[in-house]
């Protein structure tokens, strides 16, 4: 079903409901991945996946279609990481150095880590760049997502997402062919 | 048995040793072997049938693989073509070289179960405490703006307000006089006996503060 169905059906009273599961299982496995790439922890991920489509579920009939459905879910997505990464910040009273290091021990305490794996250095380095930097590699590197839509994403110009993600690719270059 | 006899009878005729030695065996067969004779001719027989059929592959492939094979093929060759590729290619080009496959583990049956079980309830009101603490603030600085206009407004008055009588004190009758002339007030002439302190008084009563003030200024 594509989106237009999916929101007419929302709007409707007694299908409302089999569209909004319809939506999470359409969508919820890329903006879990979303989720995870910026959280590293699968518990703390499910937190603010559930989070977010609550808000989904209350702001879906104000969704004025000005931009994708997939856009704004994206968008609450990545509000909710980014306030979730705040309030944590807030709760540890660490600064945004130290928060980076304990993505990093989440990353090498998961069970599957590999030290040896490329794969796994790469997100070591992502996790070692600024917030807004991280979401931007993240969406352009995985998800593929081109500037023009990030840009509704982020709310930030397409040059300067540009050259963020031009900042961030060289930094991981540089910490993986030095690690 | 006819026929037999008439062939050693024949043998004896050829060849009188070989007659006496035709009913020796000498070679040997193995225990059962014509016991199951025919079941290994069967199983023979049956083994060669199935290798003239089609062979099926004893390797198991995806459901609908082919199905899907060309779309797969189709878009790896446009991720190798894609702007995003080309654009790594030029700011970090090994990065390209790592596989972009999601490292993270997700628990089995995650997506499949994955439901939002709070999106029905009705989530209490919660008053954040930051959002009252916001509005004490403001209030703070309403009440404190205030405090300073009232006394600056307040002081202004004092500073500007002067003692209408004790500043009259001060004028002598002579100038009154003058000023009352001047103003337009008429006397009445059934008057003119009348205490002059106390006409002046009266008469002043119709003169505004203002303009008394105004006339001891220019006095000054």
């Amino acid at each position: 079903m594509d989106d237009k169905e999916l929101l007419y059906e929302f709007s409707q009273p007694l299908l409302k409901e089999k569209a909004f599961t319809a939506i999470i299982k359409k969508y919820q496995e890329k903006l879990y991945w979303h989720i995870r790439r910026m959280l590293v922890d699968h518990d703390d991920t499910n937190d603010v996946l559930q989070n977010m489509f609550i808000k989904v579920w209350k702001g879906l009939e104000n969704f004025r279609e000005d931009s994708q459905l997939f856009t704004w879910l994206y968008r609450i997505a990545t509000n909710e990481c980014l306030t979730f990464l705040e309030q944590r910040k807030k709760r540890t009273s660490v600064g945004l150095d130290d928060d980076e290091s304990g993505l990093s021990n989440t990353i090498k305490a998961d069970e599957g880590f590999d030290a040896n794996k490329l794969e796994w250095k790469l997100q070591l380095a992502i996790q070692k760049l600024p917030e807004k930097q991280r979401l931007v590699f993240n969406l352009r590197y995985y998800d593929e997502m081109p500037y023009e839509e990030m840009s509704r994403v982020l709310d930030t110009s397409e040059g300067a997402l540009k050259a963020s993600y031009h900042h961030a690719a060289k930094k991981i270059e540089d910490f993986i062919l030095n690690n | 048995m006819k026929n037999e006899e008439s062939i050693v009878e024949e043998l004896k005729a050829i060849a009188p040793v070989f007659a006496t030695l035709r009913q020796l065996e000498v070679y040997t067969v193995p225990n059962g072997y014509f016991e199951h004779l025919a079941g290994e001719i069967t199983a023979r027989i049956n083994k060669e049938s199935l290798f003239s059929q089609p062979q099926s592959n004893i390797f198991k492939i995806p459901e609908k693989y082919f199905e899907t094979l060309p779309d797969a093929i189709l878009s790896k060759v446009k991720f190798q073509q894609s702007d995003v590729v080309s654009e790594l290619d030029q700011i970090a080009p090994s990065l390209n070289a790592i596989s972009r496959k999601d490292v993270y583990q997700v628990p089995s049956g995650y997506f499949e179960n994955f439901s939002v079980a709070k999106a029905k309830r009705k989530t209490a009101t919660i008053i954040s405490f930051s959002s009252t603490r916001k509005w004490i603030s403001y209030a703070a600085a309403a009440v404190i703006a205030g405090v300073l206009l009232t006394g600056g407004f307040l002081y202004e008055m004092q500073r500007t307000s002067l003692d209408v009588s004790k500043e009259l004190n001060k004028v002598s009758d002579k100038e009154l006089n003058s000023y009352v002339d001047n103003s337009g007030v008429e006397l009445n002439e059934e008057n003119n006996t009348l205490d002059k302190d106390i006409y002046i008084k009266q008469n002043l009563k119709v003169v505004s503060d203002e303009d008394l003030q105004q006339y001891l200024k220019d006095s000054e």
